[in-house]
């Protein structure tokens, strides 16, 4: 047997030992290390989808301060209306600069949200027609606070 | 498993073409290769992939372990009342780009004689306004809907690079860091709940506001909800309100023929609904 067949197989075997070198190096390089952590994913994904910032508060924080208008609300129908749904959510009423104004709703587009009546609203959802309503109490529609001018927005009817 | 080379046999077996590699020496050639090979294929095994998956344990910087939770959601169709502010309150927590929705309301207006109206205007994020459907109106009704967080779920099958994935905890996530907007897992998901993010140009998707429930909070659609019309609770927790709703309830999920097991169930499920 000749010689040159030995340098063939020496070659070939460099080459592979090469492109398998080539395949960890490139492998290391793309794949994140915390890959697999957990599953078939980047782990560290994790801690960075929890430490996303957080914007509405716990629906209680506003107690803490705001303990009279929140004994106010859970006394009448709006109980279960959570404050930052007709205000605006939390931290961008207490900020790291202190408190800043709390954004406040005042128009009948707000109540309309609910209290429109609607195709498809649930029967026993309290929904009224506006115009009819407010024509019938002799107000203008063209006041767009008109619902305040009769209803307390954190206890609409009263105490129920 | 690992083949030993046989000992070197320098010239050993018959030549009969000058050229040609005796039967002998291909294989000690080979043999001699077989440690690398095994190398090969052994280093392949050890990946990261297999050795971390039981390296479990509290995710950094929270106090939250993933494997001590399953999360599931119920929407309870018969006290929506299509107001809107979960979709509000999920772009504002989000933020989610104006006209996407991770979260959004659909609208379905029934007749007698089986026709359908279904309507979610801008996803329902400024609630609804009364409409003509042009026939007699038999049933009507709102359907939240977002992420189905599939057990079985075909967005993150589909993920070229892993970004796609499903945690321990049922949570459907989407790593935008390693996302390449390919837009694959937005045609697979049959529920329409994934899209690109125009800014980001990365795949986009309700977390169950990952970052609020790692901390005990609620996602920020079930605190917005005013009639009580969504819950979200961890079936691991024996005391938990959704795991009476979801083992004794008469419960449905969307278009169940998909078999992707969604981990979101609904109350007061029509047939209409898709």
């Amino acid at each position: 047997m000749g010689k040159g067949h030995h340098r063939h197989l020496i070659r070939a075997a460099i080459l592979l030992g090469a492109a398998i070198f080539l395949f960890f190096v490139v492998r290391a390089l793309l794949i994140p290390k915390s890959f697999g952590l957990y599953g078939h994913f980047r782990g560290e994904n994790l801690a960075e989808q929890a430490s996303l910032p957080i914007v509405h508060g716990n629906p209680n924080s506003c107690a803490e301060c705001h303990d009279d208008v929140w004994k106010i609300k859970l006394a009448g129908r709006h109980a279960a209306v959570p404050c930052q749904d007709c205000h605006a959510p939390l931290t961008q009423h207490v900020t790291e600069d202190g408190v800043q104004p709390m954004p406040i709703h005042k128009t009948f587009a707000l109540c309309a949200r609910c209290h429109q009546k609607l195709e498809a609203k649930p029967k026993t959802f309290p929904q009224i027609d506006f115009h009819e309503h407010v024509v019938s109490k002799d107000k203008n529609l063209e006041n767009e606070e008109i619902c305040l001018s009769c209803h307390q927005p954190h206890s609409p009817m009263g105490e129920k | 498993m690992l083949k030993l080379p046989s000992a070197p046999q320098s010239n050993g077996g018959k030549i009969e073409d000058e050229d040609a590699i005796s039967r002998r020496e291909f294989l000690t050639s080979a043999l001699k290769m077989a440690p690398s090979v095994a190398l090969f294929v052994g280093l392949m095994r050890v990946s990261p992939l297999k050795a971390a998956e039981q390296a479990l344990g509290m995710i950094p910087g929270t106090n939250y372990d993933p494997s001590e939770h399953l999360f599931a959601y119920v929407v309870d169709i018969n006290k929506c009342i299509g107001c809107g502010m979960c979709v509000k309150a999920c772009a504002l927590e989000n933020k989610v780009p104006d006209h996407f929705f991770r979260t959004w309301i659909e609208r379905y207006v029934v007749s007698e004689k089986g026709e359908v109206i279904v309507e979610s205007p801008d996803g329902g994020i400024n609630g609804f306004k009364p409409m003509t459907p042009g026939f007699n109106v038999s049933k009507s009704y709102f359907v939240p809907k977002l992420c189905n967080h599939c057990a079985n779920t075909p967005c993150s099958q589909v993920c070229p690079v892993g970004a796609s994935y499903t945690n321990q905890d049922g949570a459907v996530l989407v790593d935008s860091k390693r996302c390449i907007g390919c837009g694959y897992c937005v045609q697979a998901c049959p529920f329409g709940s994934r899209f690109i993010n125009p800014l980001t140009r990365t795949a986009e998707k309700c977390t169950w506001c990952y970052h609020r429930i790692t901390k005990g909070l609620k996602p920020a659609c079930v605190e917005a909800c005013p009639t009580g019309a969504r819950l979200f609770g961890d079936m691991n927790n024996e005391r938990d309100p959704i795991r009476k709703i979801v083992t004794e309830e008469h419960i449905a999920v969307l278009q169940p023929e998909k078999l992707t097991k969604p981990r979101c169930y609904y109350l007061g499920f029509d047939k209409e609904t898709r």
